[in-house]
Order: C-alpha cells, then sequence, then structure tokens
C-alpha cells in the first residue's frame, strides 16, 4: 500500500507518516504542496491514496484535488484539515474528496477513516 | 471587558477552550486543566527589565472576518518540550527548531479548532508567528484588551490569550 501525503508542515507530515506506518501502509511519499504532490505522483502508478491538507503555499490542496480528479485518476483522496466547516467540506466533496478528517485527530480517527477508504488487505 | 460583548466573549472563550482541551487530549492522549479564565485589565508593558528570558515560548496566530485579532498560545518550556516529545518523539532539552515548528502547530490546530466552532464570524487564520518569550513580553493594544485562559499541564503553565474585536462592515 502506497500513499502520497501531502502537507506543508513537516510536524504534521511525521504525525501522520508514523500513524500510518503503524498500520497497513507500506510507503509514505511525502510533499509539501501541491506542486511537489503532482511532481511526485506523475502518472499516479503505484499509488493507492492520496493525503492532502488544505491550506499549503503554491498549490493548495483543492487545487490538487481538482487537478488529479481532472487528469482522470480515480484513486481515493482524503483531506487532512483544521478547515471543518460544512460549506468547505461541501467544496472538498464537489472537488473529488472521498473523505474528511479534520485535526486534530488520534491514531483512532485516523485507522477509521483510513479503513474506509483502503482496507486492510489481511482483513477484507 | 474585552473588546467584544459578553454573548460573544463566551462563545469565543467556549469555543476556544473546547479546542485546547481537544487539541491536548487527542494529539498527546493528555488532559489538561482549565485553572482559570479572566479579562486582563492591564498588561505590562514591555520594559527594557524585562528583556530577560523568560521560559517560555508563545505562538501567536492573527484572525481574519467578522472577528479580527490574534490568539496567542503561551507555554512554559517544559511544556513545548513534552508536546513535541509526545508529537514526534523528538527529544530535546531546549527550544530548537522542530519544537518551534511543533509549537506553529499547536497553534494551528487549537486555533482552528476554534474557528471551525465558531463557523458563523467566517473566520481566516494567518501563519502561526513563533515568539520565543511569553507574557511577560507580550503586550496588546489599548482597543483590543486580550481575555486570558489559564491551564496547568503537568504543572506547568498554559496560557491563551485572545485578542479580538468586531469587524463592523
Amino acid at each position: 500500500m502506497k500513499v502520497l501525503l501531502v502537507d506543508d508542515s513537516g510536524v504534521m507530515r511525521k504525525i501522520i507518516a508514523r500513524g500510518l506506518n503503524s498500520l497497513w501502509v507500506d510507503e509514505v511519499v511525502e510533499a509539501a504542496d501541491g506542486v511537489e504532490a503532482l511532481a511526485a505522483f506523475g502518472d499516479g502508478t503505484g499509488f493507492d491514496l492520496i493525503l492532502t491538507d488544505w491550506n499549503m503555499p503554491n498549490m493548495n490542496g483543492l487545487e490538487l484535488i481538482q487537478a488529479i480528479r481532472g487528469a482522470g485518476h480515480k484513486l481515493p483522496i482524503m483531506m487532512i484539515t483544521t478547515e471543518s466547516e460544512k460549506s468547505q467540506v461541501l467544496l472538498a466533496i464537489q472537488a473529488g474528496v472521498n473523505d474528511y478528517l479534520v485535526k486534530p485527530f488520534d491514531q483512532e480517527m485516523l485507522q477509521m477513516k483510513l479503513e474506509r477508504v483502503i482496507p486492510n488487505p489481511q482483513t477484507a | 471587558m474585552s473588546g467584544l460583548c459578553v454573548d460573544t466573549e463566551t462563545m469565543v472563550t467556549e469555543a476556544l477552550d473546547a479546542s485546547v482541551r481537544e487539541t491536548f487530549e487527542m494529539m498527546t492522549g493528555k488532559t489538561i486543566v482549565h485553572s482559570g479564565t479572566r479579562v486582563m485589565d492591564s498588561f505590562p508593558l514591555v520594559k527594557k527589565e524585562l528583556q530577560v528570558p523568560d521560559g517560555q515560548v508563545t505562538v501567536v496566530v492573527g484572525l481574519s472576518g467578522l472577528l479580527q485579532g490574534s490568539v496567542s498560545v503561551c507555554v512554559d518550556e517544559p511544556v513545548a518540550l513534552s508536546w513535541t516529545r509526545d508529537l514526534i518523539q523528538h527529544e530535546s532539552q531546549e527550544v530548537d527548531q522542530v519544537v518551534v515548528d511543533a509549537i506553529g502547530e499547536l497553534g494551528n490546530m487549537v486555533v482552528g479548532g476554534m474557528k471551525g466552532r465558531l463557523s458563523d464570524f467566517q473566520l481566516k487564520i494567518g501563519l502561526p508567528c513563533v515568539l520565543l518569550t511569553g507574557k511577560t513580553h507580550l503586550a496588546f493594544p489599548t482597543n483590543c484588551q486580550p481575555f486570558e485562559l489559564e491551564y496547568k499541564c503537568e504543572g506547568n503553565n498554559l496560557l491563551v490569550f485572545v485578542a479580538l474585536s468586531k469587524c463592523h462592515v
């Protein structure tokens, strides 16, 4: 299982990557904004999930989702952000996000959300 | 009184208190104790004799929207170090760049959580700024006097200063 993790905060990337690595994710590729993420994503081969923050420099999470969906990629995308207002969630859903995790979160919440978008292959 | 009417001040206080508790409990598993809320009648002016290390770190996050101003989360250094250790297992005896980044993230999450609870005010938050100092070095404009929420975390202080006023549009 390979995940593209996009967040401009190195601290947040460490927290999320550690959480993912303790679950059923084999590889986490990190990017600090949407532009880096698109470069790392390439043609998308091998990636099973994108986890992205919303507010980032250069290209934000919403623009990243629109770019990924615009290119026809169907892989699950989950937003992890402090933006929790209903209008923001709706915007993200309209852009093509599959699930939404609001910061702060704990490991249990991360696991529950991950299970919904990419179930653990050993228990599925 | 702060720069807000009583109803708004109560809403902001409740939203912020819930967000501070949630952030600490979710991210570190630790419980923090709310030991008081008060309006700051007067605040020390920044004077030369105060320009000494005070063993605190502060993250300031600006807010705009129908309320404008800032929220400052001020912690004793042991709280900053243990927050960073709990969050990303970074061991340090002093405030280094990783601790600064982690404290910036603390401010981001606390104020983000408050913003989500106050959606009627259409708040937007700025990038956090971390100061390597604490309460004795903070000063606020007279039209934006803060109120203070005080917490205890493993015997150390965590203070939140809310300096907001209503934006008339």
